[in-house]
């Protein structure tokens, strides 16, 4: 998943990668109090990753981990403080505004809440044929076959087109933010928490599309979520993040199979299940597993290892150094420096 | 938690037609349970003179230190349950129930003060979203010894060492600091802890809990609900669980009704639900969750939506989704069966005979 091979050396436009990062970092800068000196949110910190075409990789964390953040700046949102972007090959960070407006058509996102995503005076085929108005010369007649061909693909039927968004569902609704994500046909579908906001059983249906539309088209996923359950199903690697550090990454089988880092743990831990135990069980599992205390703030992230505030193994170690991703070249690795004691 | 019984013949809710089904009255006595809610309907009448039923003939009953799950989608009718008990729905709702009662007492027909003072005392509720639940403008001791106040009374020294007892029962870290602080000073989960020490201020005997983790991350859900089932058995107190997420009702509940549109399609032991559910939409729900599906490539999924207010089917509501749908289905609306321990709103359950 990491460029470590001989994929590093590869000539630009001929990466094997659709989506590269190099140590990101965002940095956000927060008013002081009156006449007081201002501070910086550290919302993400050396995020290196990869992603190959039509594969899907899973940003795991809970909020405040910065996968959103990391969603922005890879879909060029945003610029990102430090570090490097690579879309297809081709750096975005840092590029001339042509380059980027080229490279943006290959980047498209899916937001959480479908309420808020759809322009509400915007017809459904409005919606569909913006993108290809902007970016490209085709005519009117044209436009709208490719918008019916598209909504017909994500399960609407075509008198679906002439409708405004409220008069449809929350499940409906995501069936048309991925209609219009897939307008430009891009090579990489950011999505960010797209099933969240669904009920289980329209979840399971949208789950189901993203995935037939990737088979099909051949589209990769940079996909969010907090749901590990979810990331179980639809990921092909998975990175968990915390506090806007990368805590372990993996292929997903290794990640479920054998969890290294212990905040990936503790998550796994803490994820109810319904075939879990239950009762008297259930309550001494919750109390095994639950995490102490909270997030701490990301204005005053703690020295060291982030997550050893939380952390059942932390040693007095852990609060001086800043655990790198290890081992580095390797596929599975962990940011923990304990990780083979606790193994 | 007290052990459970994998009947409870006491608290069998709903009532049915002639012909097989759960008979009609009786089926529990009064005054053996909590909480009895008999036959409760809510509309919410709409401009064009049709009304939205929300609530569907929904008949159950809490018993005293039960754990009891609701589970469903949105627009299920879950939340409207409870908030019609408590009498907390919009005054334009038409709430109708042949009984609603705690504790013996008829709620229909209680005077408003006593309702209230009941409310918060002996029946506790708490919310989805801690942070519009606080009053922003009132410091957590202040909004705690209120409460109190309201209550039992008592000084304000003792109220104050009370609301600090409060804190650290719910297991606040640094609770003394936390007293005076404003709400926007708590994270989303020390909010909700706050939540709960102020409904259980009054030791009540019954808590409604309604999406309480839902908006929390998932390592602040676990410490949640540990900290729930905790007070729960320490204090004997009933708890009412509202959620959407099969996996909580799973770890926590003893007993489970599914709701659907309305209406309650399963009531079973938990154990019972998850192995072997008798309802077609219990069986869909479980078979969608990505947990139920490892190694598949795609989720097993129930075609089609909820059927919304005013597009409900003639017969039973499930029916246009349903992968077992037969004629009858579609002209009669099916009454509750006992189906082995469970009961399931099904002509056709799942792993018994068919119902005449």
């Amino acid at each position: 998943m990491i460029a470590t091979d001989d994929a590093t050396g590869a000539a630009a436009g001929a990466s094997p990668w659709v989506l590269e990062t190099l140590a990101l970092r965002k940095h956000y800068a927060v008013s002081g109090r009156l006449f007081g000196a201002g501070t910086t949110v550290r919302a993400l910190e050396d995020v290196s990753l990869a992603l190959a075409p039509g594969r899907t990789l899973a940003v795991v964390g809970e909020s405040g981990c910065g996968k959103s953040t990391l969603a922005r700046q890879v879909a060029m949102l945003e610029v990102p403080t430090d570090g490097r972007i690579f879309i297809g090959g081709v750096e975005a960070t840092g590029a001339d505004a042509a380059t980027r407006r080229a490279l943006r058509k290959s980047v498209q996102m899916v937001f959480q809440n479908p309420f808020a995503s759809l322009n509400p005076r915007k017809k459904i085929g409005q919606a569909l044929e913006e993108p290809l108005a902007i970016n490209t010369g085709l005519g009117r007649a044209e436009r709208e076959e490719r918008g019916l061909a598209m909504l017909a693909r994500v399960g609407l039927a075509a008198e679906h087109y002439r409708r405004y968004p409220h008069m449809f569902s929350g499940g409906q609704r995501q069936r048309v933010a991925i209609a219009r994500a897939l307008m430009l046909e891009p090579r990489l579908v950011i999505a960010d928490e797209p099933v969240s906001a669904l009920d289980v059983s329209i979840q399971a249906q949208v789950l189901n599309l993203l995935m037939d539309l990737q088979e099909s088209t051949g589209v990769a996923y940079v996909f969010i979520s907090h749901n590990l359950a979810v990331v179980e199903l639809i990921a092909d690697e998975v990175i968990v993040m915390y506090l806007g550090r990368v805590m372990e990454r993996a292929p997903k089988a290794a990640l479920f199979a054998a969890p290294r880092h212990p905040y990936t743990r503790a998550l796994l831990a803490s994820t109810p299940r319904v075939d879990a135990a239950r009762g008297e069980a259930a309550l001494a599992r919750a109390a095994r597993s639950a995490l102490a205390g909270e997030l701490p703030s990301p204005l005053a992230p703690p020295s060291g290892c982030v997550f050893r505030t939380r952390c059942p193994y932390a040693i007095a170690r852990c609060a001086e150094v800043v655990p790198p991703l290890e081992p580095a070249a390797a596929a599975h690795a962990a940011a923990c420096i304990r990780q083979h004691e606790i193994a | 938690m007290a052990p459970f019984p994998a009947s409870l013949p006491s608290l069998r809710e709903g009532r049915a037609g002639p012909g097989g089904a759960a008979s009609d009255r009786g089926t529990w006595s009064a005054g053996s349970a909590l909480l009895e809610v008999d036959r409760l309907t809510v509309e919410f009448p709409s401009a064009g003179g049709t009304s939205l039923v929300a609530v569907d003939d929904v008949s159950l009953a809490v018993a005293a230190g039960e754990v009891l799950g609701i589970v469903g989608e949105s627009g299920s009718g879950k939340s409207v349950t409870a908030l019609s008990i408590l009498g907390l729905v919009d005054e334009h709702a038409r709430v109708r129930a042949q009984r609603l009662a705690f504790d013996g007492r008829d709620l229909q027909r209680m005077a408003e003060r006593d309702r209230r003072s009941l409310l918060g005392g002996e029946i506790a509720m708490i919310f989805q979203d801690p942070m519009t639940s606080l009053n922003p403008s009132f410091t957590v001791a202040f909004q705690l010894m209120e409460t109190i106040g309201l209550h039992e009374g008592g000084s304000r020294r003792a109220r104050r060492s009370r609301a600090l007892q409060l804190l650290k029962d719910v297991e606040i870290a640094d609770a003394e600091r936390r007293l005076d602080v404003f709400p926007h000073q708590l994270s989303g989960g020390m909010s909700q802890r706050v939540m709960l020490a102020m409904a259980i201020a009054c030791n009540p005997r019954l808590l409604i809990a309604d999406e309480p983790t839902t908006a929390l991350d998932v390592t602040v859900q676990a410490q949640m609900l540990a900290l729930l089932l905790r007070l729960q058995r320490e204090r004997g107190m009933a708890l009412v669980l509202i959620t959407h997420d099969l996996g909580v009702v799973a770890e926590v509940a003893q007993r489970v009704l599914v709701m659907y549109a309305g209406q309650i399609v399963e009531s079973a032991a938990a154990a019972d639900l998850f192995e072997a559910p008798r309802h077609p939409y219990t069986e869909a729900l479980l078979a969608s969750l990505p947990e139920r599906n490892a190694g598949r490539r795609r989720l097993s999924s129930l075609p089609g939506v909820v059927p919304g207010a005013f597009d409900r089917p003639a017969g039973c509501l499930l029916s246009p989704r349903c992968p077992y749908v037969r004629e009858r289905c579609r002209h009669e609306r099916p009454p509750l069966f006992e189906v082995g321990a469970s009961l399931a709103r099904c002509y056709y359950p799942l792993g018994a005979a068919p119902r005449p």
